[in-house]
């Protein structure tokens, strides 16, 4: 009879195994009261990024959910998010390297720093500011055709007759810095509007594939009910060999600054080219942006129906630094 | 189709007269029944559905056993059955209810194949009871058995389709007195490719070995899908062994130990990532049993189950809580009506017929404490059962409790208190007979307010039949449901772990179920029952559904 005992009891004990602290996610996490335990600090007061010390943030609250930190430069608008799941933010989640989300980039300036938590039912914010000291080393890798900071030296810009034409520096509310050029008007004959031809020397990229080579660009479109139909800009690279590749950025329709990034081995060969029909970002020499759109009409266009409904609506497509970076997209 | 099934069910009653003439080949059996339901619902907000339904059917399920040699059975059933209102068998339909065959092998191996009636322990294979009943009146038992009858409830058991062998070694020692074998392979699913299931087999086996101090068991079930029946995605394994025990203490005869532990096993197989996700979880029932002499019989048992221990074959609740009736789906123009104590007895909702990979959904207000039965997982605790007492031979009494609590707790440290008190008194007394139950359930958790949690149900069946002669019997039934608090009912993955957690709240909400009714017996075999019912769903819904029923059964 013993050994029947020690049989059902061996049965039992094979199946031990560690159990949980409990089953399915947390109630407290679900249901449970929201409420913030440490309010939002930064690290330090002024954030200085040419340091070697972290920038981050903190706070805790009672339960594991959902948050989202938003910085916003005061001045540039430039808007640095982070977010995640948990109860607590640390220099883990929020290490800040002093990048935005998206161009415009931040300049010397204070920063509202807000931290949003968000259950079911309720939504609970915290605030602070950072000022910010120097702004963030330049990227590895970062090969600059223009940031437009010292006007258009070794630039050819070209714009066609027509009505409010904007091919110009402008300053103030740029991407990057304080300066950018400015694309834009109303032809309503002829798809192409203008263009500004950049000279380059990126000749220190190397020998890489093309593949690893991104050229970034900062656009700007109008603003939205505006924008006519089908604006656009096209890149086109002439290389030292007399090769041309190109890239189109279709629509620009958009109201703020984008970075748009593209690998260089995604550029085609543009009719004419003269060279070895290799791409060597390398020997990128000149960069040339052209601003097209659909033209109102109301004549066709190499019999291609115009656009009408664009009568009246000025094209804009702004640009702002132009640079080369390897293996990775710039990061504003 | 219907005229050839008409001429082979003649040509069987033909061969049949002239072959029992000589030897029994072939037998008849069967069960008929007719079954009128006239409902109708008062509901003084509603102005754009019917209030009445008028419906009910009449079938003959004619078995066949057949004989072709001395050691082998064939036994069919065949269905034939008529909805009312299908006038000159326009709503006619046929079917097989049942084909098995079975047979002897060398007199010392039994076989089954075809559909057969499975059970094994309440922690491998073991279709768990009704949880809207406990002790019901005769009037509503006689609705009862339709119901079993048609979703092929029997003894707790399983209707599986598949194959069964039975055999035995008699080894006459001392200590060891004989092994007997129980081995079963069934198909739980067939693959479907649209829907990412392959063919699933669900088989087992019990190795049963008597001993000088009692019973011992060795009892497995596997419920596993077979590769490469479809593009395989996922694959599920189930698997459970146990060992069972019922021993006689010696010093101490009217005394036994009956015992069952074991483990489990649930594999998800990634096939497409190579992965898996296996739980593993075990469970004790460990109890003291004493009978008098077989007047009646006191147990009392420690019970633990693990919260990842799964048992596809025996987890399980009889009704499907999601389903719903096309009786009056509708009420007070666009509130989809609610199932109640009518539908699950009366109605066309549906009962589950057989067992998958995912936990059934249960419904809190009618079980909480144990509802997937004894292999519920994360529960640990002490029950106690009196079973079979008498006294003066007038009262019946069955009681039984279980006092639980959670393993791990449910999205908290804090665990939840399960108590279940459950009582069945039978009462004859000359020309009365009184059946009652009542099954009482709480649940508790104490904690921060989100935590809390206080539910507590009752569910009282209450049964008079009086004998106006010996084949005239007036009856009257009452069943009455109470619940009143909240539960977070935890919905799962696909892989069984529990996700979140959904609070229910009952405002002290009451259902009843009045019946009146006569019931005559022709014979033994044959009762016509005749009811009128009246139901309530809550006093917070405002409407009532009215019955009348005749429901005759037959049995040859």
């Amino acid at each position: 009879m013993k050994n029947i005992f020690l049989i059902t009891l061996a049965f039992f004990f094979l199946s031990c195994e560690d159990k949980p602290e409990y089953l399915g996610s947390s109630l407290q996490d679900q249901y449970g009261p929201l409420n913030i335990s440490s309010e939002l600090r930064s690290s330090m007061d002024a954030f200085d990024f040419q340091q070697a010390y972290a920038n981050y943030f903190e706070a805790s609250w009672s339960k594991n959910l959902n948050w989202e930190l938003t910085l916003t430069g005061q001045s540039t608008g430039a808007i640095k998010t982070f977010s995640g799941f948990g109860s607590a933010l640390t220099v883990d989640e929020s290490l800040w390297l002093g990048t935005a989300n998206n161009f415009p980039s931040f300049s010397i300036e204070e920063c509202d720093v807000e931290l949003k938590l968000t259950d079911l039912d309720t939504t609970v914010t915290s605030s602070t500011s950072v000022s910010l000291g120097n702004l963030k080393p330049a990227q590895e890798n970062l090969f600059l055709v223009t940031d437009f900071e010292d006007g258009l030296i070794n630039m050819v810009p070209y714009e066609q007759p027509g009505a409010n034409m904007t091919f110009d520096l402008e300053i103030g509310g740029a991407a990057s810095g304080n300066q950018y050029y400015s694309m834009g008007g109303y032809v309503n004959w002829d798809y192409y509007l203008g263009s500004i031809k950049i000279l380059a020397d990126v000749s220190a990229i190397g020998t890489v594939p093309a593949s690893t080579a991104y050229l970034n660009i900062a656009t700007i479109g109008g603003d939205i009910g505006q924008v006519p139909s089908d604006q656009f800009i096209e890149v086109v690279c002439r290389e030292t060999d007399g090769d041309l590749f190109s890239t189109v950025i279709r629509p620009v329709n958009w109201n703020t600054w984008n970075l748009n990034s593209i690998p260089y081995s995604e550029f085609t060969m543009v009719d004419g080219s003269s060279g070895d029909n290799i791409q060597d970002p390398s020997s990128v020499m000149r960069v040339e942006v052209v601003c097209l759109s659909c033209p109102a009409g109301p004549n066709p266009i190499n019999d291609i129906p115009p656009c009408e409904e664009n009568i009246d609506l000025n094209v804009k497509t702004d640009i702002d630094f132009i640079a080369f970076t390897l293996n990775e997209p710039y990061k504003p | 189709m219907k005229k050839y099934c008409i001429y082979f069910i003649f040509f069987l009653v033909v061969n049949s007269i002239s072959a029992q003439e000589r030897v029994k080949k072939i037998e008849f059996y069967g069960n008929a029944r007719t079954n009128l339901l006239h409902q109708g619902l008062e509901d003084d907000k509603d102005t754009l559905n019917p209030s009445k339904a008028n419906y009910g059917h009449s079938l003959i399920d004619l078995g066949v056993l057949i004989r072709p040699s001395s050691k082998t059975e064939v036994i069919t059933e065949l269905r034939m059955r008529n909805e009312f209102g299908g006038f000159y068998g326009g709503a006619v339909t046929f079917g097989v209810r049942r084909l098995t065959l079975k047979g002897v092998i060398n007199n010392s191996i039994r076989y089954k194949v075809g559909d057969i009636d499975l059970k094994l322990t309440p922690y491998t294979l073991y279709n768990n009871g009704y949880q809207d009943a406990v002790n019901e009146a005769a009037v509503f038992d006689a609705a009862r058995e339709v119901v079993s009858y048609e979703n092929f409830f029997g003894d707790n058991t399983w209707r599986r389709q598949g194959l069964q062998t039975e055999f035995g070694l008699i080894i006459d020692k001392s200590i060891f007195k004989d092994l007997n074998f129980n081995l079963f392979m069934t198909r739980n699913n067939a693959a479907n490719p649209s829907a990412n299931t392959p063919e699933q087999l669900f088989s087992g086996s019990s190795i049963g070995l008597t001993t000088g101090y009692g019973h011992l068991n060795f009892n497995t079930t596997y419920l596993h899908d077979l590769q490469n029946t479809i593009t395989d995605i996922e694959l599920y394994y189930n698997l459970v062994n146990t060992v069972s025990a019922n021993i006689t203490l010696p010093k101490y005869p009217k005394f036994s130990l009956v015992m069952e532990s074991g483990f489990s096993s649930e594999i998800f197989e990634d096939v497409v990532n190579v992965s898996e996700d296996n739980k593993r979880d075990g469970f004790y029932n460990a109890g003291l049993k004493y009978n008098d002499d077989g007047k009646y019989t006191v147990q009392i048992s420690s019970i633990y189950t693990g919260p990842y221990f799964r048992s596809a074959g025996a987890q399980n609740t009889r009704l499907d809580y999601q389903s719903f009736s096309q009786v009056f789906p509708v009420v007070s123009n666009n509130q989809i009506r609610q199932m109640g104590l009518l539908d699950y007895l009366y109605n066309d909702v549906l009962y589950n017929k057989k067992f998958d990979n995912a936990f059934d959904m249960y419904n809190p207000a009618f079980s909480n404490v144990l509802p997937y039965g004894s292999a519920t997982p994360n529960r640990s605790g002490l029950s106690a059962q009196l079973s079979n007492y008498q006294i003066n031979n007038i009262i019946y009494l069955d009681l039984g409790a279980y006092m639980l609590s959670e393993v791990v707790g449910s999205g908290t440290t804090e665990l939840k208190d399960f108590l279940l008190a459950e009582a069945s008194i039978n009462l004859k007394y000359k020309k009365f007979e009184i059946t009652t139950g009542l099954k009482s359930e709480q649940t508790s958790r104490d904690g921060e307010a989100y935590e809390t949690i206080d539910l507590k149900s009752m569910l009282f069946d209450f049964g008079l039949d009086f004998h106006l002669s010996e084949n005239i019997t007036l009856l009257y039934g009452g069943k009455m449901h109470l619940v009143d608090g909240n539960e977070l009912l935890p919905s799962y993955d696909s892989k069984n772990y529990i996700q979140e957690f959904e609070p229910i709240t009952f405002d002290n909400e009451v259902q009843k179920l009045h019946a009146l009714g006569v019931q005559i017996s022709f014979s033994e075999k044959s009762t016509l029952t005749v009811s009128a019912s009246s139901f309530t769903p809550s006093e917070e819904v405002e409407y009532k559904m009215n019955q009348f029923n005749v429901l005759y059964k037959l049995n040859f």
